[in-house]
């Protein structure tokens, strides 16, 4: 219920599901400009932006400074809007996933995402929506709210549903032990120390952590993986590139540095959607086009779920090579010994650069090697069909939840490690099981009090 | 008799503070009870606060109540629990020299002005048009009045059980109230059953304390009471003792003679101050439970037994103690007991403690099924101020669970009802690092002056005080030191040493630095008092959860602000779950905030209701109906 109160902003994507011409993200509630100002991209901030008006721009993410899609921002200012709230609408570009990136953009900038119906519910609770359809409203909230339950039950199968049980059932006892120190502490029960309560919740921790992990290998399964093709000025990656996606896409030139933009390519590799990044060669340059390029290279390589490093192993490792694999020392990433059809290619001088990594040897122009690169993706991957279909498929609203409780957990812990009072690891243990709650449909209620009682003898 | 305006029926620690409020209101008072001699009366173990309940007599002092002051000026004992915990979490107890409270008590309702003590048993209440117009004793006399609080603790209808004899009363040597019970089930008051007991007193000579553990008060006592009214210079000390497999085998051996346990009591009992056959039963594993003998006065041998409370028949009990160190030889005199008694489930109450089926009729303390001096007192002081202000037909005081223990209880009472005899924890009110017994004039000053229940001079202080604390913090945030001058103190406190200068606030927040350690780095230290050192303390140490708290209370409020009418018909909507149905129309929820804290009901049915509220206040509402249609300013 707390996480209703209509003080709070929310935000959904308005349209329905599926392949559309255009896709409408809507957001409401008193931070609603706030958070515009700080994605929306275009001539004015939308916080002076007069009451409905349209304005072209882009949404950008706040956190990665790039543009997310290319909007049409339609800005209301409360009282005359749907809900009687300050509300935006972005409409982006059809299918689902612009629409996704830009909730999730919206999300992490302080919305939360709608429960179903809520646009409505709020629309009825500021006195916005005619009495014929308040009994109809009313039926469609309980029919989605119940479905939303079935679905979300059915969606987190037995298993999980059950382990996510056990975590509150954890956290319950956990808590009434805290409450037991806090509480009853004249009853003669000897005193707990925080490192026996952290001794019980660092289990359901590293579970959660798991519960969350094997939650992203499935979003794999749905969003993809996302490599970065990463080397100097022309050693092949745009070949590379051409290679996996066997079509002419990339400008390839055997002048050094002709590719200056990022370029995409999406491609399925059994099963798995996989989406190739070629970026502009990362070296010293002082021409400013190509500084631009190499920037977002830099970015490109932070974003990638793995890099693929290319190095040609037809010349001897320099100064550029050694620079890109001292930054990567600690990632997940595949070294790609290209041009292996040349005389000179000696691929040994590059063996101790590339120690502990995978090493595949490719000729890009011969199409040599593609399959033990594919192998190397996989396995970095861990693609296991068998995991994908009994992993947990959550969708956003549930996993938001996760990620809600798994912060509120970590909270919860560090005051514990750092030394800091009980009362308000408390706290945060009870957001956690009321974020769990809400995902098994239960609620905390008199739980730890009941706890309390059941297992220590109170009273005087 | 001659007239009054508020009339309250009982004088144990709810009618006490109810009588003495709203006199103090200005509105004549007459407190009416069996017996005159008894006012103030600690009927089980003489103590005063503990754990959560000690907010409560803090929250009663803020608020102008007595208790506190009682308390401090009675005590033989004082002790502030969980020091090693934080602030959020402790309270201060005291042990009291019971005839001494009770005379205090006493002394104060004698003196108070507009009020006066009536004895005699109240049988009926006088109703007219759903609406309180007075009383009628035993003995013929009534006394009409506008408001009426019903204060009956056990009394209302007690029996008194111990092994397989029973006989009515309240109290021991005490009678019973049985009539006033019909007159409230007349009046359609569903009247419910629930069961408390209580030790027996043993003669401190008897005693061989030379093996028993003394638990001291503490050095430096505190005070509940802002008067801080000192207690004597000399303390008292408990002794602790353990009961043992033998006190065990006699107790279970003898269970077929216990009340409880052959059927005769049907009272619920609370889990959490259960009799010892009770601890021995549901605890079979251990053989041992702790057992506080406390002082009952200055001028009196004789001993409370704490942790022993029982309704086993009278020879159980002696061999029963008997085996127990340090009471080998100890002479029982009074016997423990099992009383059970009438109450009214709560969820009839509104937050005014108002009944809703009797306008001007008032409930506080054990008849709304609570158990504790410190739940009825804080119930009492709430009943009597709106008694005067229903009397004078002025809107209604009430607090919420932001605000106050106080509100915490009562909404549990009127949400969840009472399944069992309700205590107060600390793990009960959400908000409990703002709720604390040390900010407990902080919270309710504004509010217990602009309802005239405290003096302008108290008011000002606190103001003055809650200025302080709010300047001092905003002032550490200020104060940067460097490192060369702050380091040499963490590491002298074992503290993580900085690199950068770090402002005095960032300092206090970690757990190793006390405001105490500032002063050796601060350039301009401030001499403050311990009691503004300890809230600026507070504020530094717990900030961000603070900030947490007051942004869930706000929320809260917001739900709190909808309210739902009263004759709202829950039966009509279809959509509802059946449950939820059936909650909301017994409960009757005064606020949206309300309903969705009842047990089943959900977040589903709380958004049907919210539908079906708007759809109702549209009918008022002309503007056009429009869906989702919106046009350009003109």
């Amino acid at each position: 219920m707390t996480s209703q109160a209509p003080n709070d902003t929310i935000a959904a994507i308005g349209t329905p599901p599926g392949e559309g011409g255009l896709c409408v993200v809507r957001m409401s509630g008193p931070d609603s400009f706030s958070i515009a100002d700080r994605v929306f991209s275009g001539a004015g901030q939308p916080s002076a932006c007069r009451t409905h008006t349209i304005h072209h721009g882009y949404v950008i993410d706040p956190r990665r400074r790039e543009r997310v899609d290319e909007v049409l921002l339609s800005v209301f200012k409360a009282p005359r809007t749907y809900t009687r709230e300050d509300l935006i609408e972005f409409s982006g570009h059809g299918g689902m996933v612009p629409g996704a990136m830009i909730l999730d953009v919206l999300i992490r900038s302080g919305a939360r995402l709608a429960e179903p119906g809520e646009f409505t519910k709020r629309a009825f609770l500021n006195g916005r929506i005619d009495l014929l359809q308040a009994e109809a409203v009313g039926e469609l909230i309980r029919a989605r709210t119940d479905a939303c339950a079935r679905a979300a039950l059915r969606q987190l199968n037995g298993t999980c549903s059950q382990q996510i049980d056990e975590f509150r059932v954890n956290l319950i006892q956990v808590i009434a032990f805290i409450e037991v120190t806090l509480d009853f502490t004249e009853e003669g029960i000897p005193d707990m120390e925080p490192r026996t309560f952290l001794a019980q919740l660092h289990p359901v921790q590293e579970a959660l952590d798991r519960l969350i992990k094997s939650s992203h290998e499935t979003r794999v399964l749905r969003d993809g993986v996302r490599i970065a093709l990463l080397g100097k000025p022309n050693v092949g990656k745009s070949s590379l590139l051409n290679m996996l996606a066997s079509r002419d896409r990339a400008i390839v030139h055997p002048e050094s540095g002709t590719t200056r933009d990022t370029i995409e390519e999406s491609v399925d590799i059994r099963g798995v959607p996989v989406t190739f990044v070629d970026t502009a060669g990362i070296r010293m340059t002082s021409d400013w086009v190509e500084r631009q390029g190499v920037a977002r290279s830099r970015k490109e390589l932070d974003q990638a779920d793995i890099p693929l490093v290319v190095f040609d192993a037809s010349c001897r490792p320099d100064d550029d090579d050694r620079n890109l694999t001292g930054q990567l020392s600690r990632r997940d990433c595949v070294f790609i010994l290209n041009k292996c059809d040349l005389d000179t290619y000696d691929p040994d001088s590059y063996a101790e650069m590339t120690a502990g990594g995978r090493c595949v040897r490719t000729s890009a122009t011969e199409g040599t090697g593609l399959d033990d690169l594919l192998e190397s993706i996989l396995e970095i991957v861990q693609y296991d069909p068998a995991r994908f279909e009994s992993g947990l498929v959550v969708n956003a609203r549930q996993g938001d939840l996760l990620n809600q409780a798994k912060a509120s957990l970590d909270r919860g812990i560090g005051v514990l490690e750092e030394g800091l009072g009980a009362e308000m690891a408390a706290i945060d243990l009870r957001d956690c099981v009321r974020h769990l709650g809400v995902l098994v449909g239960k609620e905390i209620g008199d739980a730890v009090l009941d706890h309390v009682f059941s297992r220590f003898c109170i009273g005087k | 008799m001659k007239p009054v305006e508020v009339l309250v029926i009982g004088g144990g620690h709810a009618g006490c503070e109810a009588a003495l409020a709203s006199a103090r209101m200005g509105v004549k008072t007459a407190l009416v009870t069996l017996d005159a001699s008894k006012i103030g009366q600690m009927s089980c173990n003489p103590s005063i606060g503990g754990l959560g309940k000690g907010q409560l007599v803090r929250e009663v002092d803020a608020l102008g109540g007595e208790m506190g002051k009682a308390a401090d000026a009675t005590a033989v004992q004082v002790k502030m629990l969980n020091t090693r915990k934080g602030p959020a979490v402790q309270s201060l107890r005291s042990q009291n020299d019971r005839a001494a409270y009770r005379k205090y008590m006493q002394r104060v309702i004698g003196a108070a002005e507009n009020l006066s003590v009536v004895e005699g048993e109240v049988t009926h209440l006088e109703v007219d048009d759903r609406r309180a117009k007075g009383i009628r004793t035993s003995d013929g006399r009534s006394i009409s009045c506008q408001a009426v609080i019903v204060a009956s603790g056990t009394f209302l209808n007690g029996v008194m059980h111990r092994g397989t004899s029973n006989a009515p009363g309240g109290r021991m040597g005490e009678k019973a109230a049985t009539e006033l019970s019909d007159s409230l089930r007349a009046l359609g008051f569903h009247i419910g059953r629930l069961k408390t007991g209580t030790p027996p007193r043993i003669d401190g000579n008897s005693i061989d304390y030379s093996e028993l553990e003394i638990i001291p008060g503490d050095e430096f006592p505190e005070h509940f009471s802002h008067e801080r009214l000192s207690p004597a210079d000399e303390q008292l000390p408990c002794y602790l003792t353990f009961t043992n497999s033998r006190t065990h085998d006699i107790i279970r051996s003898a269970l077929d003679q216990s009340p409880m346990y052959s059927g005769r009591i049907t009272g619920r009992g609370p889990r959490y101050c259960p009799s010892v056959e009770d601890k021995i039963v549901r605890f079979s594993d251990r053989d041992s439970h702790q057992i506080i003998l406390e002082p009952e006065g200055w001028n009196t041998d004789e001993v409370y037994v704490n942790g022993f409370s029982t309704s086993l028949p009278e020879p159980v009990q002696d061999r029963a103690l008997h085996t127990i160190k340090g009471l080998e030889h100890a002479e029982i005199l009074q016997f423990g007991y099992a009383v059970e008694y009438d109450f009214i489930p709560p969820e009839n109450l509104t937050r005014s403690l108002e009944t809703r089926q009797v306008r001007g009729l008032f409930l506080a303390g054990q008849i709304n099924g609570t158990t504790g001096y410190e739940e009825a007192a804080a119930q009492g002081i709430l009943a009597g101020i709106n008694a005067a202000l229903s009397a004078k037909n002025r809107p209604a005081f009430t607090l919420d669970r932001g605000e106050a223990y106080i509100g915490v209880m009562i909404d549990d009472l009127i949400t969840k009802g009472a399944d069992e005899p309700y205590r107060m924890f600390t793990s009960r009110a959400e908000y409990r690092l703002l709720l604390r017994h040390d900010n407990a004039d902080m919270r309710l000053s504004d509010r217990a002056f602009e309802y005239g229940v405290i003096s302008r001079d108290r008011h000002e202080a606190t103001v003055a005080k809650r200025r302080l604390v709010e300047e001092e913090t905003d002032r550490l945030k200020g104060v940067y030191v460097a490192p060369d001058r702050v380091n040499p103190l963490l590491k002298f406190r074992a503290s993580a040493p900085v690199s950068e200068p770090v402002s005095l606030h960032k300092l206090l927040s970690r757990p190793e630095i006390q405001y105490s350690d500032l002063a050796t780095v601060d350039p301009d230290p401030m001499g403050y008092e311990p009691s503004i050192i300890g809230q600026i303390q507070t504020a530094v140490k717990y900030a961000g959860y603070l900030e947490r708290q007051h942004r869930e209370i706000e929320r809260m409020r917001s739900w709190e602000s909808r309210s739902v009418p009263a004759d709202f018909d829950y039966a009509s909507i279809t959509a509802l779950s059946h449950e939820a149905r059936e909650k909301l129309s017994r409960i009757k929820p005064e606020t949206v905030g309300q309903a969705s804290r009842i047990p089943g009901v959900t977040p589903a049915d709380v958004s049907i209701l919210v539908v079906h509220l708007e759809r109702n206040n549209a009918s008022s509402n002309s503007e056009n109906p429009v869906f989702h249609v919106e046009h350009p300013e003109a």
